[in-house]
């Protein structure tokens, strides 16, 4: 839309004003009920319908006020629901005000009253997509605060398990932004793929979602018989169907109209508002957790950090597609170097004694009794951890006071920070771009909303 | 419960020594185990509990490493010393521990699972904070049938055993039953009563709360609830004027079991309970508990909802002159609810009177602040006026035997025999002449260093001169003091709040009320039951029974509005060592009954006079700010500890003096906590209940021509009681019967004149 | 667009219809589950008939979301329901609060109850959804596949 045809809007705007005015008749009713229903309170609605009306009648140039509406919370493109105020002029997004809480769980909240044990099945569902990371931020403050040593076969299952979630936490993505920008058929394509790599999830930890698979100290299970061949039937298979997006979308010329040059914010704005993840690395900035603060052994593996030039929606889903192709190179790494050993610590203080044991040990059943009853005591301090989540460093923060239960879960969720980034973004955009900007952050609102 | 003792860091004899690399002090004397707890480091401990007496080492889980000392050391049993170098966590400390927690666990059944211990267990708590994780004993562990019933409320499961000692120490030291003992040795040691009979004593509960393993457990809470199920909530005790601070633990909203607190008051109970206490709350599910009100109409009853009978309650009430009947277990709040609806014009100059003993001559030794049950254990004589603590303040017997065991002289005088007399020197006075017996003492009270006079309220005030005896002898001795043994429940809060015991019977007969409520009072089986009977039978306008269980009373009255009990309402109490404390509720109670404040509170609304409270908190504050026993006193202030009141004047009336002479009997009346219609009534305690007899000497007996057995009658020249059996006695003064009060159908009641616990009185045979 | 670019088109088109489905026919063809899927709870006996089941409420304790009721009772010598000292008297399941992490079966020392295969868990009412210890002890009435270990869809 160009300037000229705004113009030509407000000018028709301005006319119908002045004939009602002529006619000696009210404003529409239409435009007084949206002012009504869309302001922030009644009498804010009421001082700006007046103002308006002013405005209309002085007919000034540029004089009209911005049109309020909302975008959700309950619109399709937004992961769930996030409510956007936004002032429109026309089709040009003027500003935008989140409102979040609408997937408000109390989460954080109700892991005071659960001990560390039990938190672990909270967590996993703040930021529902990755679940794995969730936990396995989690995981890695307790085991901080608890000094307590991860078996490496463990921190390898993990580093597979959760690049496995990488993969389906951007397979999602992908479907979805696909689905909000018109390309109905990557959204089969990208769920055919992620059904799958469920499949395996399922296989390995009993749950499609939410799985609470990594425990503190390890991991809960160790692969069942048959998950390596089909892991690696996966991920052989995966680079060609990450081809088929490719060829799908990276070509399209719709595709390339909607995402190129669409929400661009410069490398240093971004890392003033915090910003990190794909989001981060499409406008140049080399930062991704794993290869800078190496967690979980990911300092034994092989693979690049996807780095994107100008920040646009269209670098975005680049390096999204380019970070499962690395994904699944690590995958690889790990089948192949698995090492051998325990899939959990052997710390009877924290770790649950072998169910073999319950029969014949006093010891081990007593302390069964006490981890399930009453949980492991956590010594009194507190621990950051943060883990590369696919949407950006997920921190979580925990603090104990000697107890079985934490006094406080705090988690740094990427999805939260990044969303600060939308509104220098949609300012002054179109509102079509503004949806392609929201499915290129890829915010998760439970974990926005925790 | 609390393991460790608590240390007096400010103690003039402090000695500093090396515990870990630290250097900590403590006074000298103290046991390492406290020291150590005092500054922080828990050493282990299984048997040590500094309540039963002095350390005995017998489960070894308190070795540490004591630098010049050969091999490791019990920590229990070593007192500290100047520059002492303790180790607790060394490579040889903490093996020592592990291989006393694998030797434990080598002989322990896989129970966890199934035992009621599990979750809050001493045993899982240690070995999951100091024991190894893994076992290498893998053969199988010993087997004895279980559990066996160590007495009708306490199973005994012998394999968990740990053989601490800790129940025998409290059998044989605290309660000095002397009925438990460890028997054969080794992995056959058990623990049993001499006798093998079943455990029957009065504290046995006990047991259960201190033994560190599930090896002694309570029956009637067998199976019933794990710690994560349920809440436990502090409150005390209302079943005697002792005032035991207690914890009711509560599941789905009913009662389920009562403990003491984890942190005893010391100043009361010390942890220690009664089983009465313990177990008899059953009795708040037994078929006469009132669970809906009842309208007795020419027609019939009539059974109706709470809101239904309120409104029937305010509608007798209209246009009526009202008397207000208490019980002696009344709270504060109901008390004060009652007086305050006589004085704000809701029930026009209401006549507001208690049962119970009426003991204004007391006025002047209670005036000063007495001592608190704690302060026997430091006192070096401990002299008991009258009474019978044993039966009627149960914890009484607990504390004196405890100053005993330090080493304190224990003498006295009174007219009945009771279990504390086996302790030392005691003379036996005709009833009336206690000033007597106390001149005999007044030589060694004056010699003690710091000597405790336990004075019986009732006896003392029955007796002409005893008073005065008592204030004379705690005047010469600057050092002691004293404590009484009271009667009622509530009887030293409802004093301090002015309610007399007389008044109301007064104004019954002369015609000048047209109503009468009574609160938790059973005037037609308390004290003088005939006379009440009789002004009753006269009486013909309404009675409104607010009442907890179905008694005479409540049969009587028009319209019956079932009330909550102690363990399910909010309330204040006043021990009789002028202790407030706050009845906290651990159950719902029947759905169609309400606290007796709430009632009283309802029955405002509906006569249209809103009181300016309406919960038990703001009652409390309303009631107090207007006595000066309470002045200043905040629900906060009594937090769970309690509180002690001040002074209030004396405005009671003093009963008529009871003098035995030669031609006559007199009747004593003890209230045996065991022996009273709520323990008859509990199923728990169905083993613990003590028969009603009367008791007299055998020469007594005889004059009178009756045999052990034989029921008799007692005729006083205000009533009779029922025929109850003789027991003969030796030990009671010749010329003195002792007949149980309260017990179920209150049998002496009759012969008894109100308001008091003492009657000359003929005896019939039957 | 060419005539080649549809014959492209259409090639694909054709390819994909002479390729077996992706998609179940469900309710008609049930989803298979792995070993290790967790869906309905089951508590299991002896094979002398008695409940497995002691009632120790470890699995209440460990539960996260609360959704276990469990009241015990002793067995007696005439009334004998489980092998321990004790027995569920009642046992509950909350199958709406339930959130399947299988914490009860870890919790449980007997394998008393276990989370097995069945997820078709609706009903009509919501009262419905609390399950009594009588529903648990039998196995669910439609047990859905199990996948062998490696197979694919």
């Amino acid at each position: 839309m160009s300037t000229d045809q705004t113009d030509v809007f407000a000018l028709e705007a301005r006319e119908a004003l002045e004939a009602a005015r002529r006619e000696g008749r009210e404003l529409a009713e239409t435009e007084r009920v949206v002012a009504m229903v869309e302001a922030r309170t009644p009498q804010e609605a009421l001082a700006r319908t007046r103002a308006n009306e002013a405005n209309a009648n002085s007919a000034a140039p540029g004089s009209r006020e911005p049109m309020m509406i909302n975008l959700g919370p309950q619109h399709p493109s937004t992961h769930g629901v996030l409510r956007l105020v936004t002032e429109l002029d026309g089709e040009v997004v003027r500003d935008i005000h989140p409102v979040i809480g609408y997937l408000h769980t109390g989460i954080e909240k109700q892991c005071e009253n659960k001990t560390f044990w039990q938190a672990i099945t909270l967590v996993t569902r703040m930021d529902y997509l990755s679940p794995f990371f969730n936990i396995h931020a989690y995981t890695q403050s307790v085991e901080k605060l608890l000094d307590l040593e991860v078996p490496t076969r463990a921190q390898w299952l993990r580093v597979m398990i959760s690049e496995l979630n990488r993969i389906t936490s951007h397979l999602v993505w992908l479907g979805t932004s696909g689905l909000e920008l018109g390309a109905i058929t990557v959204f089969f394509y990208a769920y055919r793929e992620r059904d799958r790599a469920l499949d395996l999830f399922e296989m390995i930890s009993g749950e499609r979602m939410n799985n609470r698979y990594f425990q503190v100290g390890g991991c809960a299970d160790d692969m069942p018989p048959g998950f390596e061949k089909l892991l690696r039937q996966f991920v052989t298979e995966m680079p060609s169907r990450i081809d088929e997006y490719e060829g799908m979308l990276s070509a399209n010329p719709i595709w390339l109209e909607r995402t190129r040059g669409v929400g661009i914010l410069p490398a240093d704005q971004l890392i003033d508002l915090g910003i990190t993840g794909p989001a981060l690395r499409a406008a140049g900035v080399d930062l991704d957790l794993r290869k800078a603060r190496p967690y979980s052994g990911y300092e034994h593996f092989d693979f690049t950090v996807p780095v994107g030039t100008n920040g646009d929606a269209y670098d975005r889903y680049l390096i999204r597609l380019r970070e499962m192709r690395e994904s699944v190179r690590i995958i690889e790494q790990c089948l192949d170097g698995m090492p051998e050993g325990p899939h959990i610590a052997d710390d009877r203080k924290v770790v649950l004694p072998p169910r073999g044991e319950l029969a014949t040990s006093m010891e081990a059943l007593i302390h069964h009794f006490k981890l399930v009853t009453e949980g492991f005591q956590v010594p009194e301090g507190e621990a950051y951890s943060a883990v590369e989540c696919p949407r950006g460093e997920l921190g979580c923060y925990v603090v104990a006071d000697g107890g079985p239960k934490p006094v406080r879960v705090h988690m740094r969720d990427p999805s939260f920070v990044n969303l600060q980034a939308l509104r220098p973004m949609a300012k002054n955009a179109y509102l079509a771009d503004l949806i392609a900007m929201i499915g290129s952050m890829d915010n998760v609102m439970g974990g926005v909303d925790r | 419960m609390a393991d460790y003792a608590p240390v007096d860091l400010a103690a003039d004899n402090l000695v500093t020594f090396e515990l870990n690399g630290r250097t900590v002090s403590a006074p000298a004397g103290t046991m390492l185990v406290d020291a150590a707890y005092a500054a922080g480091v828990e050493i282990p401990i299984f048997c040590y509990e500094p309540r039963l007496g002095p350390p005995i080492g017998a489960c070894r889980m308190c070795l540490v490493e004591i630098e010049g000392m050969r091999g490791l050391q019990t920590a229990c049993s070593t007192p500290v010393t100047e520059d002492m170098v303790v180790r607790t966590n060394s490579p040889m400390a903490k093996d020592a521990q592990d291989g006393v927690l694998e030797m434990l666990l080598a002989q322990h059944p896989l129970d966890c699972p199934v035992c009621d211990k599990g979750g809050e267990c001493p045993l899982q708590d240690r070995t999951f904070k100091f024991g190894p994780g893994k076992s290498r004993f893998i053969e199988p562990k010993r087997h004895f049938p279980k559990p066996i019933e160590l007495s009708s409320r306490i199973a005994l499961d012998r394999e968990r055993c740990i053989s601490c000692f800790r129940c025998v120490r409290f059998s044989q030291d605290v309660a000095q039953d002397g009925q438990l003992t460890m028997q054969e040795r080794g992995a056959r040691s058990e623990i049993t009563t001499f006798t093998g009979d079943a455990y029957e004593a009065r504290f046995s509960g006990n047991i259960t709360d201190i033994c560190p393993v599930g090896a002694l457990t309570s029956i009637p809470y067998r199976f019933v609830a794990r710690p994560w199920d349920i809440t436990n909530t502090p409150s005390v005790c209302g079943s005697c004027p002792v005032g035991c601070n207690t914890e009711l633990t509560t599941r789905d909203g009913e009662l389920k079991r009562i403990t003491g607190r984890d942190t005893p008051n010391v100043a009361v109970e010390e942890g220690w309970l009664c089983d009465k206490g313990r177990w008899g709350y059953d009795i708040a599910m037994s078929p006469n508990r009132l669970s809906a009100p009842v309208v007795r109409e020419a027609v019939g009853d009539r059974t109706v909802s709470i809101e239904d009978g309120v409104a029937a309650a305010a509608s007798l009430l209209t246009g009526r002159r009202v008397g207000i009947l208490l019980g002696g277990a009344v709270t504060l709040e109901e008390a004060g609810i009652a007086l305050d609806l006589a004085t704000n014009g809701t029930l026009d100059n209401a006549v507001v009177a208690r049962l119970g003993v009426a003991s204004g001559n007391c006025a002047p030794v209670r005036a000063a602040t007495g001592a608190q049950l704690g302060d026997i254990d430091a006192a070096d004589l401990v002299v008991i006026v009258g009474g019978d603590p044993a039966a009627q303040q149960p914890i009484v017997e607990l504390r004196v035997r405890k100053a005993r065991r330090f080493g304190a002289r224990v003498i006295g005088c009174g007219a009945r025999p009771h279990a504390l007399e086996s302790l030392g020197d005691f003379t036996r006075t005709a009833p009336g002449h206690l000033a007597d017996g106390m001149m005999g003492l007044a030589d060694a009270i004056s010699n003690a260093a710091r000597p405790v006079v336990l004075w019986d309220e009732a006896d003392l005030a029955s007796d002409p001169g005893a008073i005065a005896a008592l204030t004379a002898l705690l005047a010469a001795s600057p050092h002691a003091t004293q404590l009484m043994l009271g009667a009622d429940v509530n009887g030293v809060g409802l004093s301090a709040l002015g309610v007399s015991t007389t008044g109301l019977f007064e104004a019954i007969a002369a015609d000048e009320v047209d109503a009468v409520i009574c609160v938790h009072a059973d005037p037609l089986e308390a004290a003088g039951s005939i006379a009440w009977q009789a002004v009753f039978d006269g009486f013909r306008g309404p009675v409104i029974a607010i009442a907890t269980y179905a008694s005479a009373m409540t049969e009587r009255a028009d319209l019956v509005l079932p009330a909550l009990t102690m363990w399910e309402q909010e309330g204040t109490l006043v021990s009789m060592t002028h202790r407030a404390q706050r009845l906290r509720p651990g159950a719902a109670g029947p759905a169609q009954a309400a606290a007796g404040w709430e009632l009283l509170i309802a029955i405002a609304h509906h006569l249209g006079h809103p009181p300016a409270y309406r919960t038990a908190a703001s009652a409390f504050t309303h009631t107090v700010a207007s006595h000066p026993a309470f002045f200043g006193m905040t629900t906060d202030l009594i937090g769970t500890d309690g509180v002690v009141i001040g002074a209030w004047p004396a405005d009671d009336v003093s009963p008529a003096a009871i003098v035995a002479d030669p031609d006559h009997l007199v009747l004593v009346a003890t209230r045996d906590t065991f022996g009273d219609d709520m323990t008859a009534r509990s199923h728990a305690l169905r083993t613990a209940v003590s028969a009603p007899v009367l008791r007299m000497h055998p020469a007594t007996a005889q004059a009178l021509w009756l045999n052990e057995h034989d029921h008799a009658v007692l005729i006083s020249d205000v009533g009779s009681s029922s025929a109850l059996p003789v027991l003969c006695d030796a030990r009671v003064a010749e010329g003195l019967i002792v007949g149980p009060l309260g017990a179920p159908g209150s049998p002496i009641e009759g012969a008894l004149s109100r308001n008091q616990h003492q009657a000359i009185v003929r005896v019939e045979r039957t | 667009m060419s005539v080649q670019d549809q014959i492209k088109g259409f090639g694909i088109t054709f390819r994909t219809m002479l390729q077996k489905p992706l998609t179940l026919g469900y309710p008609e063809v049930k989803t298979p589950v792995f070993p290790r899927f967790r869906g309905r709870h089951q508590l299991w006996r002896y094979d002398n008939g008695l409940e497995k089941c002691v009632g120790c409420s470890l699995c209440v304790a460990a539960c996260p979301a609360d959704c276990i009721r469990v009241v015990a009772e002793e067995n007696t010598q005439e009334h004998r329901v489980s092998a321990g000292e004790r027995y569920a008297r009642i046992y509950e399941i909350n199958m709406s609060r339930c959130i399947f992490c299988g914490y009860c079966e870890v919790a449980c020392p007997f394998d008393a109850i276990t989370l097995e295969h069945s997820y078709e868990l609706s009903e009509r009412e919501r009262d419905l959804m609390v399950y009594t210890k009588d529903m648990l002890l039998t196995p669910a009435p439609k047990q859905p596949p199990l996948r062998t270990e490696g197979q694919r869809v």
